[in-house]
């Protein structure tokens, strides 16, 4: 038997600043001094906490991570083990969520990738994360500070006020409630066994900006492991660079995997690998999680997928020969190859990959002028020499949050269960 | 009695038998019948297609005004409510080849019917239109129509009983052939094991992403010994003088630039900076000599190794940016280049 996660959400529908922090009735009110005094760091030149709403005329620039409010309801400081939370083995117990409500985290260091985002206006219903409420930690480094020590800052302050907030729902009772356990798995309808599944996934873990938490530790140069899924779901594995570990929080293929697990299929574990930069280390992590997949899980097939970019198409590629030639069956999950106008980036061109999903694409968007950015200062790279404020046109492929993101995510389907709000 | 596929196919004033160049600024015109190869066609498909339809146009007339003649032939193609379109096929003809890719990828795009033609790979209509409709391999001249009209009728009847195609190397046709239709409204893990478990009982699917059949690019051979050779340095790393004079983007690329060496040993760290979201250039950074090897490259024009170095080196930064765009910009450089007598490339990429 695996591990067993229950995860209670609890849905928001309002979210305002008031004297006292609490939630009732949907409506999250946030002390937004006390939440000050609480995440503020020396390593800040400024702190600023902002309220976001779903339908506003507001450009978010530079969102670095976005993050459900979540914590572990009977051990809230075991919450974001060993990242932000004492050490606990991660993905057991009952989690609560706050569902509608996001912490975002505005990024000023160096970094290539910087993604932006309209919750409101015509772009607005292209990504997933104009459904939310947005807290901002909007917080820049103190002169002086390395990159490295203001990413730690703001990933800290970032978690501190995401438990708050959680922690605000732990006695209510929940609006939907998710339980992910592996349980014993018989034949199939045809009496023969089920096939075997595992999932495999690159991450990125390439310098100390560019890197990947595992209950705290950095993942820089690992080599490729198994995990637990539901330690993934609840927190004990984090990006730390310009993907939002919502969509880790939320990871689809594991929770769809997980659910149809004793149905159409046996899920047998999750594989991660890191994607390094040359050609011979990019075939041995394939060959590695191949022989994981195969003689440890025991697999009969591969869901092969991804995060990073270009480079982990290629890795993914590798790793997928060595799945099929090592007698596994295999599909691969890309986000942006499709060869829809204005044209995504297939950098491989394999016969052999024969079964890819293709979970997102790019598009042409015109950005109108906005009443409110935030971020202005932080800098979007993929925005030089534009007019953040608007109007401009601009594909969305790494720059606009929440079209689609790297695991397979899409703004069609993800986050549909929460209702839009209007323009206000 | 079953059902006979209905065709409409497309030809030029020449094969309509119309004449040749004098009469390429021919109106389009429809004949309910095979007309030219289309005769050969119809005795291929053995009874199983016919073709219904004959669309005639002069060359001139539809590669001058695709704009307006394109989504004529596509209104003429639906009023015949054909199972099947049929572009040519046109080999290397230029113009022949423009009508045949477009008319081929709009009927595809719009009507969303099987469409087909068969073009050779240097073509211009080929590039165009590779990733937009089935466009099949041939050789540069007509000599083999036969065994290309043949190879179209094979290809036609697969695709009109919905059988799945294979990818271009497999298949033979250029490109990735016509956008996959994918139904985003079902999360991406749902199609993921429909598709996987498919393929675990060896039952039909069909990827969402089909590997493109790229054209080969010969590789060319230096025609003079490299002491004689001038050699220009291009990258895709994105170093930009510093401060970024020329607003180049770290993604999606817009441009290529060049700018000046000239007078340089060497290529100094705070002269520089990258524009490249794609790589640490952490590295590139402490040295630009690593991406863009104007100090090696000294060196060896004093040595005598390679005859002269070019006074300037190309930049973009390759990441994210399409492949269109890539090869506009490698036919740019490539015209400068080529312009100012250079010999050979050094090209590095990160």
């Amino acid at each position: 038997m695996g591990k067993r996660l229950q995860i209670d959400y609890i849905d928001v529908k309002k979210v305002q600043f008031g004297s006292k922090s609490g939630l009732a009735g949907g409506v999250l009110t946030v002390n937004r001094d006390e939440l000050y005094n609480l995440i503020n760091n020396d390593l800040f030149a400024w702190l600023n906490i902002e309220l976001v709403c779903p339908g506003e005329s507001c450009r978010m620039l530079s969102v670095h991570d976005i993050m459900q409010p979540r914590c572990k309801k009977e051990h809230p400081e075991e919450s974001y083990p060993g990242i932000w939370g004492k050490l606990a083995p991660a993905g057991e117990g009952e989690t609560i969520a706050l569902r509608g409500v996001v912490v975002s985290d505005i990024y000023y260091a160096k970094c290539n990738i910087k993604y932006y985002l309209d919750v409101g206006g015509p772009c607005a219903k292209y990504s997933n994360f104009s459904r939310h409420y947005h807290i901002v930690i909007d917080a820049a480094p103190a002169e002086g500070v390395s990159d490295l020590s203001y990413a730690r800052a703001l990933k800290y302050a970032s978690l501190t006020a995401n438990v708050y907030l959680a922690k605000l729902g732990i006695d209510l009772k929940p609006d939907e409630t998710e339980v992910f356990e592996l349980g014993p798995v018989g034949p199939g309808k045809d009496g023969k066994p089920l096939p075997k599944v595992a999932y495999f996934v690159t991450h990125m873990a390439s310098h100390d900006t560019w890197n990947i938490l595992y209950y705290g530790q950095s993942a820089l140069n690992f080599l490729p492991i198994i995990v637990q899924p539901t330690e993934v779901l609840d927190g004990a594995f984090l990006w730390r660079y310009w993907e939002c570990n919502y969509y880790l929080q939320n990871e689809l293929y594991i929770k769809e995997l997980m659910k149809r697990h004793g149905k159409d299929l046996e899920f047998v574990g999750v594989v991660f690998a890191n994607n390094v930069m040359k050609i011979q280390g990019k075939d041995t992590m394939g060959m590695i999680a191949s022989t994981l997949c195969r003689d440890t899980l025991k697999a009969d097939c591969v869901v092969v997928n991804k995060s990073g970019m270009g480079h982990c198409q290629l890795d993914s590629a590798l790793a997928f020969n060595w799945m099929e030639k090592m007698g596994m069956t295999c599909v691969m999950n890309q986000s942006a190859v499709s060869n829809d106008r204005p044209g995504d980036m297939l950098v491989i061109s394999d016969p052999k990959i024969d079964a890819v999903i293709n979970s997102g694409r790019n598009y042409t968007l015109h950005h109108p002028k906005v009443k409110r950015l935030i971020g202005e200062k932080a800098g979007v790279p993929s925005l030089a020499g534009i007019d953040p404020w608007g109007p401009f046109d601009h594909t969305t492929n790494y720059a606009y949050q929440g079209i689609w993101s790297q695991l397979g995510d899409c703004y069609v389907t993800t986050d549909s269960n929460i209702p839009r709000k209007e323009e206000v | 009695m079953v059902k006979k596929y209905r065709v409409v196919h497309y030809i030029n004033q020449f094969y309509g038998g119309y004449g040749g160049e004098d009469t390429a600024g021919m109106a389009m015109l429809v004949k309910e019948k095979p007309v030219g190869p289309g005769l050969e066609l119809e005795k291929m498909f053995d009874g199983k297609a016919e073709i219904v339809a004959t669309i005639i146009c002069g060359d001139n007339k539809i590669a001058e005004n695709l704009e307006t003649m394109v989504p004529k032939v596509v209104e003429t193609v639906k009023k015949y409510n054909p199972d099947l379109f049929i572009g040519g096929p046109g080999f290397n003809a230029g113009r022949y080849g423009m009508a045949c890719g477009a008319t081929t990828a709009a009927v595809a795009e719009t009507l969303k019917i099987p469409a087909v033609t068969a073009l050779f790979a240097e073509n211009p209509g080929t590039d165009i239109y590779k990733d937009s409709c089935y466009i099949l391999e041939t050789e540069n001249n007509a000599r083999n129509m036969k065994e290309v009209l043949k190879r179209l009728v094979t290809f036609s009847l697969r695709l009109v009983s919905g059988e799945p195609i294979g990818d271009g190397k497999k298949e033979g046709y250029h490109g990735s052939g016509p956008a996959v239709e994918i139904d985003y409204s079902v999360p991406a893990p749902k199609r993921a094991l429909k598709m996987l478990l498919a393929k675990y009982y060896n039952k039909p699917f069909r990827t969402e992403v089909v590997m493109p059949n790229h054209e080969k690019i010969p590789t060319p051979v230096l025609d003079k010994p490299l002491s004689e050779a001038k050699i220009a340095l291009v990258t895709d790393g994105g170093l930009v003088p510093k401060g970024n004079p020329d607003n180049m983007v770290v993604t999606n690329s817009t441009c290529f630039k060049s700018y000046s060496i000239k007078g340089k040993d060497r290529l100094k760290p705070e002269d520089y900076e990258v524009r490249h979201q794609g790589y640490n250039n952490a590295y590139v950074l402490e040295d630009p000599n690593r991406l863009v090897p104007v100090d090696a490259m000294r060196v060896l024009v004093k040595e005598g190794f390679i005859g002269s170095l070019f006074d300037s080196y190309f930049t973009t930064a390759g990441v994210m940016t399409g492949m269109d765009k890539c090869k506009s910009f490698g036919e740019g450089i490539a015209k400068i280049l080529k312009g100012n007598g250079i010999d050979a490339v050094i090209l590095t990429s990160t």
